[in-house]
């Protein structure tokens, strides 16, 4: 097993809207920002992949355009994901496994604000029997955060708290959407409020891989890969079990994510509800620091906000604030689909 | 910035989708106001059924006739419909699980507040009056006082006359498009006749239209160069066929341009020329026509026709 | 530590046709992942990943259908990843899961790719209304006739090339049961009298729309062992990507897909692919693309494509064949092309082409492009492991 590391990570601002900027434009700082981090050139990076999704905003081939942002010349070994970033991540990372490269530059983005991301999303589910009836991302959402109630899981002053504590913690991300005091607000879904969903925006992220000696020089606290993992479940919510995420679970024991306690853990939680049920197929206890970013409750730039989980963890590893850090991931309707890895720090195994 | 432009974008299409034999026999069935479901190898009744099992993914056909009542095991209030969803007033989702079925199906509930809504409570179909085969032939679900009728659901061949094979699912998308800023300079320019690129910082080659980006250097362009008016011929084809959104006459000419002081081609249409002379080479220049934002098409200048080694670099 | 050798030891398709009116997109899915799952003696309980790829999520109205389709593919409880890579997409998904084995991540891994392009219509996926664009003046054929007409003004081929590819691709079919286009009494001059479309191209030198799939199983040394049948065995792949448009790109041979073919033949020890190479699957879309594709990949000189073809060095029978299953001229599930490209080479090489078996196939290479032809992925397969 080759050791692959983050060695750098960048983001934008996240913000409602983005108007004045085409996707390349609100990507191209952020590659900028990442590569300048680790002094690398475009074309000395080995191996590049992205994700994105064409339904955000209504083009076909949007990542053929957010290409410009790269300097794709000459040629590069390239791929691209329809999926949330951190599946790119996970690409570039077997890549690197292969031997075939020794640094990889990951990057997402997604524009929200054209579009009804609710309704959009809604084009992810069965065309068959549930596509017809567009039920949108929250009333699915809300769907399990009845469940969740209904089994004494958790309650609507309890889903309050997990709101509060993540803006709370957003106040110091300067990249953050939504910060401090967030009212409750009015049901959007019952038993959902506004403050238990997240802000609907634009944004992008990108990190860069390195493996072994080439990450050590390039950084100088590495986030070591340590274990990485994903999974799917069932698609139909009828045939899940709403409260659980048994895929979150396999994924973090494949993850290693059980060996040995994490002190941070980057939940992709965009609802309150989601972080209940990630808490406890993580087995996170009140001793873990969970999203100290303020999560996707505080951004949630849709098929960038798991790439900034993996970011977020990995950059609390580069300056010293964690020795082993958890990051999940997250896509489809209630959490149909994770991700997880275990990052840590040089000195955790001194 | 003000000057960024803005306009709807609607991505609409109604789809056609074939459904294969277990699909077809539940959305056909709704249309008899019978429910089907699928029974799985360790007997666990699915409904809606689907084709494969989620957990062994063995291919399933074994159909089951299940009940029109049920239990609700998760809902959410929705105090303000969506367009396209099953009501138009405040409804319930549901999960339900019928009665005689091992899982639950996504619906909505017409119930009159959140105050009457509850899992477990009794719930039943309620029939869409005009049925084609399709999951909105359930109009929704509806309070239901009646206990759950016991018993092993009867298997069912899924067969009915005149089987539903095909679905048309219309979905519309309202998006509100905006082209960025380089684009909108472009196009601004573009109001006053002029073709305004933007030339890489790092290569300083002109790019038309501007992407914003130069995509070799992977850098912003800003630079603001106009080129043309008038340009050169690289390549085309002879259109000969007509395209269904667009009005021409063929056959036509639709060509890449090279304008004088850009570094790529762009396309257009050559006209003002027996389509059967145009040629790689040829100079022309554009031709504007009043409310339209682009140039109608591109003619002749009558210079002498520029040598293939001036441009192909550009083909 | 070397990367672990990568060995496909199944190969699935559906009957390519215009429309599967009697499947859905799971069943269309499930019909090749099933048949490749056969084909290597193997259940879905063997199966330690799933890697599936398709083209624009338009061309179905569903986004990210690999949710849905998780049940159809065995997925539930497994890894799943999504590429799309525009046309290139069905290549580049093979890749992804071959790095999967050769990074010992996974030992065997489903691949599988699909379009169903007859539950909308490709051009409309393709030229969404985008406000202020300038409207696509040409249809599908315009955005490559041109690109056509710089081959032949910069290689001097005569006008007649197109044709002879297309009735080779379109006989070749006929040997192939899985073909989309079955045209049994094609004739050259059917070819050769075909409506002129977008002149330089010719309606018979065109692609048609399919629905189809096509899945692989790809595994390690240690499940190559277990084989029913002979594994083909990848002896290099690569994916180049450049920009859309820019400053000097050669359309007629993108500097993209010369790379892409070297980094590949690097891998595999190539140093003479007309000579070391026993045939080629190709991603060409209109038939003019074989002769530019040959120059590309370095089986011809610059300028020299079009001879091998007109001298009959890529026909079934030649001593390149190009295409033997009919190619992307007589099957075009869009999202699948590529991976039918990627599979034909592994048939060829496992002897398991059937009537379109090139006799003796010991390399084969596999080819797919896509989006301003920009995106590249290649592999070549052969009948023996890779050495060491």
């Amino acid at each position: 097993m080759r050791d692959v590391a983050i060695v750098a990570f960048a983001q934008s601002a996240h913000r409602r809207r983005t108007d004045e900027l085409s996707e390349v434009d609100l990507l191209m700082p952020v590659l900028h920002e990442v590569l300048g981090a680790t002094g690398l050139r475009a074309n000395e990076i080995g191996f590049t992949c992205s994700g994105s999704a064409d339904y955000l905003a209504g083009r076909a081939f949007s990542f053929t355009m957010a290409l410009d942002g790269v300097g794709a010349h000459p040629p590069i070994s390239e791929s691209h994901v329809e999926m949330d970033g951190a599946w790119a991540l996970y690409e570039a990372w077997v890549k690197i496994m292969t031997g075939e490269a020794d640094t990889a530059l990951v990057y997402s983005y997604g524009k929200s604000s054209p579009g009804r991301v609710r309704d959009v999303l809604t084009r992810q589910l069965d065309p068959y029997y549930l596509a017809p009836l567009w039920p949108d991302s929250v009333a699915l959402a809300a769907l399990q955060a009845q469940a969740l109630i209904d089994a004494g899981d958790t309650d609507e002053p309890a889903l309050a708290r997990i709101a509060a504590r993540n803006r709370a913690a957003a106040v110091d991300n300067p990249y953050a959407q939504l910060t401090g005091d967030v009212p409750a607000g009015d049901h959007l879904v019952r038993p959902l409020r506004t403050g238990d969903c997240p802000p609907v925006g634009d944004g992008a992220a990108a990190v860069i891989l390195a493996a072994g000696d080439t990450a050590r020089a390039l950084c100088a606290r590495p986030a070591w890969i340590r274990g990485i993992d994903h999974r799917i479940e069932a698609h139909a919510l009828g045939v899940r079990d709403l409260t659980d995420s048994p895929s979150t679970r396999l994924a973090a024991e494949r993850a290693g994510a059980f060996e040995r306690p994490v002190d941070t853990a980057e939940v992709h939680a965009p609802f309150t509800s989601q972080e209940v049920v990630l808490r406890k197929a993580l087995r996170l206890g009140d001793e873990v620091r969970v999203n100290p970013s303020g999560g996707a409750l505080a951004a949630n730039p849709v098929m960038a906000a798991g790439l900034i989980r993996l970011g977020e963890a990995a950059a609390r590893v580069h300056r010293g604030e964690s020795d082993r850090a958890l990051a999940h991931a997250t896509s489809g309707p209630c959490l149909q689909q994770n991700l997880v890895a275990v990052l840590e720090g040089e000195s955790a195994h001194a | 910035m003000s000057d960024v432009l803005s306009a709807p974008l609607v991505v609409e299409f109604p789809f056609t989708r074939s459904l294969g034999p277990v699909q077809s026999a539940f959305l056909t069935g709704l249309r008899e106001r019978t429910v089907l479901g699928v029974r799985t190898d360790d007997g666990t009744v699915l409904v809606p059924p689907v084709e494969y099992d989620p957990v062994t993914a063995n291919e399933l056909r074994d159909l089951v006739e299940v009940a029109p009542t049920g239990t609700v095991t998760t809902w959410a209030w929705n105090p303000s419909p969506r367009r396209d969803q099953p009501l138009d007033t405040p409804f319930a989702w549901v999960l339900v699980r019928l009665d005689g079925a091992s899982t639950a199906l996504l619906h909505a509930l017409d119930a009159p507040g959140p105050e009457s809504v509850r899992t477990g409570m009794r719930v039943r179909v309620r029939w869409a009056a005009a049925r084609t085969g399709a999951i909105t032939d359930i109009a929704c679900f509806e309070p239901y006082e009646g206990a759950a009728a016991g018993g092993e659901p009867a298997p069912h061949t899924g067969e009915f006359a005149d089987p539903v094979t095909g679905i048309v699912a219309p979905a519309r998308l309202d998006y509100t498009h905006t082209p960025g800023r380089a684009q909108s300079a472009y196009l601004a320019a573009l109001e006053g006749r002029r073709t305004v690129g933007e030339r890489c910082p790092a290569c300083r080659k002109v790019y038309v239209p501007p992407r914003g980006a130069c995509p070799t250097c992977g850098v912003a362009t800003a630079e603001q160069v106009e080129v043309g008016p008038r340009g050169t011929v690289t390549t085309f084809c002879i259109v000969n066929i007509k395209a269904k959104n667009l009005d021409i006459e063929v056959p036509y000419v639709y060509a890449h341009i090279a304008l004088d002081g850009a570094d790529l081609a762009l396309h257009g249409r050559i006209a003002g020329i027996p389509y059967d002379q145009v040629r790689m080479g040829l100079r022309v220049e554009p031709v504007w026509v009043d409310g339209v934002r682009h140039p109608d098409h591109y003619r002749p200048t009558g210079e002498p026709d520029a040598d293939y080694d001036t441009y192909k670099e550009l083909v | 530590m070397r990367k672990e050798p990568v060995a496909v030891v199944g190969v699935g398709q559906t009957k390519h046709v215009a429309a599967r009116h009697d499947v859905s997109i799971a069943g269309l899915v499930r019909e090749a992942a099933v048949r490749a799952l056969e084909d290597a003696g193997l259940a879905w309980s063997d199966i330690d990943a799933v890697v599936i790829g398709k083209a624009p999520d338009f061309f179905e109205g569903v986004m990210m259908p690999e949710l849905y389709l998780a049940d159809a593919l065995g997925a539930v409880g497994k890894p799943m990843l999504r590429v799309h890579t525009a046309g290139s997409v069905g290549g580049s998904t093979a890749l992804v899961a071959a790095n999967l084995v050769a990074a010992r991540v996974h030992r065997t891994v489903l691949t599988l790719a699909f379009e169903k392009q007859s539950e909308s219509n490709a051009m409309w996926g393709l030229s969404l209304p985008v406000p202020f664009q300038q409207p696509l003046l040409a249809g599908a054929g315009g955005f490559f006739a041109p690109h056509v007409r710089a081959y032949m003004r910069r290689s001097g081929a005569p006008d007649t090339v197109g044709s002879l590819v297309a009735y080779k691709d379109r006989r070749n079919a006929l040997k192939n049961p899985y073909a989309h286009l079955h045209d049994h009494g094609i004739t050259l001059e059917q070819v050769q009298s075909s409506p002129m479309l977008w002149d330089p191209v010719r309606y018979s030198e065109t692609c048609p729309s399919s629905d189809g799939a096509c899945a692989m199983v790809l595994t390690d040394r240690d499940g190559a062992t277990r084989s029913p049948h002979p594994p083909a065995w990848v002896h290099g792949g690569a994916m180049r990507s450049e920009p859309t448009l820019f400053a000097g790109k050669d359309f007629v041979s993108p500097r993209a897909g010369r790379d892409c073919a070297a980094d590949v033949y690097r891998q595999a020890g190539i140093t003479d692919p007309r000579r070391e190479i026993d045939a080629v699957e190709m991603y060409v879309p209109f038939s003019w693309y074989e002769p530019m594709w040959l120059e590309n990949l370095g089986f011809a000189d610059e300028g020299e494509g079009w001879k091998l073809t007109e001298a009959g060095v890529t026909e079934l029978d030649g001593d390149l064949p190009v295409n033997p299953s009919g190619g992307v001229l007589s099957t075009n599930p869009i999202g699948a092309s590529g991976m039918i490209r990627f599979a034909e080479a592994a048939l060829q090489v496992r002897g398991r082409a059937g009537e379109h078996q090139v006799d003796g196939t010991a390399r084969a290479l596999g080819h797919a492009y896509g989006g301003g032809a920009q995106f590249f992925a290649m592999w070549l397969v052969g009948s023996q492991p890779p050495p060491g």
